[in-house]
């Protein structure tokens, strides 16, 4: 288990103003999951299957491995003209 | 083709700066650009470029003026309600610079008009069909493709210059699932002057690339307007991408139905 930075953001940012901006886990599947237990609505969106995720600004899927002072955000899609 | 004395009064503030001056200001004038989609981002794109001195411009777009364009749809005025927003582009481009040809479809994107030749393409649409056509296209025929989107407070800008890079393609950003994203414009709004600025970057792209200025290829830039801050976001090639990878032919042969049908729920142009 690691100890990694989180940040949303768009409208992911307002879900999120009470979650902690540091956690504990091994891969972002399981930072949504711990999510879920205290935040469902934000969870919710995170398993929105558009969602983009990086961790230190590399676009990566949901079992990366993480490793200590990681930062691992979360991109709302982005698609209108 | 050499500048005219016209242009060389009319474009002195480009002239003036060493990395464009009279040769790069040449290069804008030979360039022919295509903008698909005459929106948020098509107009200031399609006004920049062409107060820029690009050459030719190409604009595609099968949509009518609705009044809820006019708050980031910068070409267009309460009068135009109603008519082609190709039509309306074209008379207000021409009398912003009469050098500047002007080339309009007034229909949707295939494949005639994607066969002509164009030096850079524009992606400023709203739907993921018609990005990864352009993708695509541009990809096979080695031009630059610059594609932008805007949603709420958010605009995103990716640039790819298929003339150098083969790997990494806008294919390689998106999932089956990205087919099943609605017109976030419409469900999400958009602020007019994010989805303004995006399109002005997607100008400012076209020109450095045009200049062999750029060196971002597949880079994402996200700006965020609520916080005013940008973040720029790389990827890896998707060793699966049905476009600048070895497919398997299942995923090809998805990838070639979904972009050929349309969905009508999702496929305007804003």
């Amino acid at each position: 288990m690691c100890e990694v930075k989180l940040k949303f953001f768009g409208y992911l940012s307002d879900l999120s103003e009470e979650v902690p901006t540091v956690l504990t886990a091994s891969t972002p599947t399981q930072i949504r999951s711990k999510l879920a237990i205290k935040f469902p609505k934000l969870a919710s969106e995170l398993h929105s299957p558009s969602l983009l995720l990086a961790v230190n600004k590399i676009l990566v899927n949901w079992d990366e491995p993480l490793s200590d002072g990681d930062e691992v955000a979360f991109l709302p899609p982005v698609t209108g003209g | 083709m050499s500048l005219t004395a016209k242009q060389l009064k009319r474009h002195n503030r480009h002239l003036t700066i060493d990395s464009i001056g009279k040769e790069g200001q040449t290069i804008f004038g030979d360039a022919t650009i295509l903008i698909a989609g005459l929106g948020g981002l098509g107009c200031p794109a399609a006004s920049y470029l062409c107060g820029a001195g690009i050459g030719s411009i190409t604009l595609c777009d099968s949509d009518k003026v609705e009044i809820s364009n006019l708050p980031r749809q910068t070409l267009f005025k309460e009068e135009d309600f109603g008519q082609s927003k190709v039509v309306v582009a074209k008379r207000v481009l021409n009398l912003m610079n009469t050098d500047t040809k002007i080339t309009i479809f007034n229909k949707e994107l295939d494949d005639k008009l994607l066969n002509n030749f164009y030096t850079v393409i524009l992606d400023c649409t709203d739907n993921i069909r018609a990005r990864l056509k352009l993708n695509s296209h541009c990809y096979e025929k080695k031009i630059p493709l610059v594609s932008a989107s805007a949603t709420a407070w958010e605009g995103q800008l990716i640039g790819f210059d298929y003339r150098h890079k083969r790997k990494l393609c806008m294919s390689c950003f998106t999932n089956q699932e990205h087919y099943h994203v609605s017109n976030s414009c419409t469900q999400r709004g958009v602020v007019n002057s994010v989805v303004g600025m995006m399109g002005t970057l997607q100008a400012t792209t076209v020109l450095r690339l045009l200049l062999g200025h750029f060196d971002q290829h597949g880079e994402m830039i996200r700006y965020d307007g609520k916080t005013g801050r940008f973040i720029t976001l790389t990827k890896k090639p998707d060793p699966t991408c049905f476009v600048c990878s070895e497919p398997t032919n299942q995923s090809k042969e998805t990838f070639i139905n979904n972009t050929n049908v349309r969905n009508p729920e999702n496929d305007t142009f804003l």
